[in-house]
């Protein structure tokens, strides 16, 4: 067609206005394409940074130019045991479960039309916890597999109870679900805690991590884990997100648009219970990430990518909160948990204030 | 030869109340087809289970020929496009983006948005209308301006059928015209099946070819407007007495209702 023949032509009222909005729609499409680039560009610097930090600061005189050959595992002694076996896993594992919390929680976010909803607010995540606490106190031996196997039934044992508690009529009443899902929260934190009281001192120094979520007992397996898990995890979501992205015009006009909402409501419960269970099962739940991780990333990029921002978003947030956890001046150590609860639960507070005094 | 679309004694409703129970209805191809009836009698409810929005009690559906449950719905999304009654925006989304949404069933699974979808949806605004409106955010629109943009959805997803659950509602006089005018041409000149759920009988009998009467989940009358529309027809589904007079240029019936200060005088 052509474009810019509208004057010598009679003007057809109807080209014009069409040529300006697609041209407008372009123009949006290219300016979104730019923004989400210099987004990942400073993500992956930011992730960078932190990483360096992680495996840099405070070396007990390992030369810094040790650090990447001991990283690797080619380095002895002092290098290989800070750097190798205690420094890598853990700055892994806290990259791996941070996109992997993000990824849950962006995923509940979007389903459930709701900031609140997320693994750790509806209970997901303390089932998790619950599950690979079981493991690892009563059958130590087969803990590394068995934990994270163990974590993802507990999380889909919660989905179910919070699903079939807060039906009703034939839908789910967002209120209700966060409310069951608080409530099954305590009682999985009860039941974790009197798997405590039984415990020996040595397990029992493990275990600490899924009451507050730490990356401090993360080792290769678990590094093994998380990788494993990330890997299924975000192709599946990207796979998803095309259904989530109609099913944010309800259900009705979802399937008219030919989606399968049944199916995909179930299948994305299921992906992001799966995806903060392995998480919890090798850091512990980890408070807030995938509350947060969310929004900031629906805030950068817009509605229809965040599902899969959240999960740089969400390691950005881990691993910096885990590089102040170990180095902040006064508080450190601390449990990375602690950190992360300090950020998020100020926001949650604010979320509920807000909510309360909306029309909702 | 087949229809666009067919219910065959189909039952369907809300737990466990049934709304329609044993309905039959053929929609004529390439044709306007208006259903017609009062609050609650099951308009919205039929116009759902033929478009496998609401699982059906009983009784299949057929598009083109083909079972629709039978068919993937990404297939029936192609050829079947449908208009709830009220639809629900996602916070914030721009007219442009929600449009987009209409092109859903039409992409295949990583493909990207480009340079024609921008087109197609550009087209789908102007010919509503709201081309102007491309970058607002949809829930700072009118009402009217909201139901343009929801047809314009329905427009972008380009099926040969359409079913528009009251697209008119919300909309002045002169947007009402607007859009059924609009309707009449895509039924024209893109040969489209168009179902159209109305409470404007007037309008129904002006632009559509076929009326379908409905009353308490059964289908009273259905034909013609010429053969349809008439005092006792609407007597009987609306219990409204009325003068039905021929449009002064179309012929078509026009209703005059009769309220209870108007009925004694000028009736007996
Ligand atoms: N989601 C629902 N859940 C339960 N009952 C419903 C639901 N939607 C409609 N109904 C009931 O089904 C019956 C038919 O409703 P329907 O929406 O089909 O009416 P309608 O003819 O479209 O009316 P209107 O002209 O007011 O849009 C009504 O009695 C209504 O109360
Ligand atoms: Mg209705």
């Amino acid at each position: 067609m052509t474009v810019l023949d509208t004057r010598a032509t009679a003007p057809d009222s109807a080209a014009a206005p069409a040529l300006a909005a697609a041209a407008r729609l372009r123009a949006v499409r290219r300016a979104r394409h730019r923004r989400t680039a210099l987004v990942c560009a400073a993500l992956a610097v930011l992730l960078v940074a932190f990483t360096a930090a992680a495996l840099l600061i405070d070396l007990n005189g390992v030369p810094a130019s040790e650090v990447l050959p001991a990283a690797l595992g080619l380095r002895e002694g002092l290098a290989d045991y800070l750097v190798f076996q205690l420094r890598m896993p853990r700055t892994l594992a806290a990259l791996l479960a941070g996109a992997l919390f993000g990824l849950a929680g962006a995923l509940y976010q979007r389903l459930i039309r709701n900031p609140l909803a997320t693994p750790d607010i509806v209970g997901i995540s303390a089932g998790a916890s619950a599950g690979a606490a079981t493991v690892l106190l009563l059958a130590p031996a087969a803990y590394v597999v068995g934990a994270p196997v163990a974590a993802i039934a507990g999380s889909f044992v919660l989905v179910a109870a919070v699903q079939a508690l807060s039906w009703r009529g034939g839908q789910v009443d967002t209120y209700r679900l966060i409310l069951v899902g608080i409530g099954l929260s305590a009682v999985c934190v009860a039941y974790t805690n009197y798997l405590f009281t039984m415990a020996e001192a040595n397990d029992l120094a493990i275990a600490m991590r899924w009451t507050i979520g730490s990356t401090n007992a993360a080792d290769w397996d678990g590094v093994t884990t998380l990788a494993t898990g990330l890997a299924c995890c975000l192709p599946l979501a990207v796979w998803l997100n095309r259904s989530l992205t109609a099913m944010a015009l309800g259900d009705q006009l979802a399937t008219g648009l030919g989606t399968r909402v049944n199916p995909a409501r179930v299948a994305v419960l299921l992906l992001g219970a799966a995806a903060a269970a392995l998480a919890t099962s090798v850091v512990g739940p980890i408070g807030f990430v995938s509350l947060i991780s969310g929004p900031i990333a629906v805030w950068l990029v817009g509605a229809e990518r965040s599902v899969l921002l959240a999960a740089p978003v969400g390691a950005a947030i881990v691993i910096g909160a885990d590089v102040l956890a170990l180095h902040a001046p006064l508080i450190s150590p601390v449990p990375t948990g602690v950190l992360t609860a300090l950020l998020g639960a100020p926001y949650f507070v604010w979320l509920i204030l807000r909510r309360g005094q909306g029309a909702s | 030869m087949t229809h666009p679309l067919e219910a065959r004694a189909i039952a369907a409703g809300y737990g466990k109340r049934l709304v329609i129970d044993g309905l039959d209805v053929q929609i004529a191809a390439g044709r306007i087809t208006a259903l017609v009836g009062p609050n609650a009698c099951g308009k919205s409810t039929l116009l759902k289970s033929v478009a496998r929005l609401l699982p059906l009690a009983a009784g299949s559906v057929l598009l083109e020929g083909a079972d629709i449950h039978a068919m993937p719905t990404r297939d029936v999304a192609r050829r079947l496009g449908i208009l709830p009654q009220s639809p629900i925006a996602p916070e914030s989304i721009t007219v442009g983006d929600l449009v987009w949404r209409g092109r859903h069933p039409h992409r295949r699974f990583g493909e990207r948005r480009t340079g024609k979808d921008d087109i197609l949806i550009a087209e789908a605004l102007a010919a509503t209308g709201t081309a102007e409106l491309v970058d607002r955010p949809v829930d700072q629109l009118s009402g009217g301006q909201r139901q343009r943009v929801w047809i314009a959805l329905a427009l972008a997803q380009d099926t040969p059928t359409l079913l528009l659950d009251e697209p008119t509602t919300y909309l002045d006089i002169a947007h009402q015209i607007e859009v059924m005018d609009l309707l009449a041409d895509l039924n024209e000149k893109a040969g489209k099946t168009i179902v159209l759920v109305s409470h404007d009988l007037n309008q129904a009998a002006l632009y559509a070819s076929t009326i379908v009467a409905m009353r308490d989940g059964r289908i009273i009358r259905q034909g013609p407007p010429e053969e349809v529309l008439d005092a006792r027809t609407v007597a009987e589904v609306f219990g409204l007495d009325c003068v039905v007079v021929p449009h002064p240029r179309t012929d078509r019936p026009q209703i005059f209702p009769l309220g209870r200060r108007h009925a004694p005088q000028e009736n007996s």
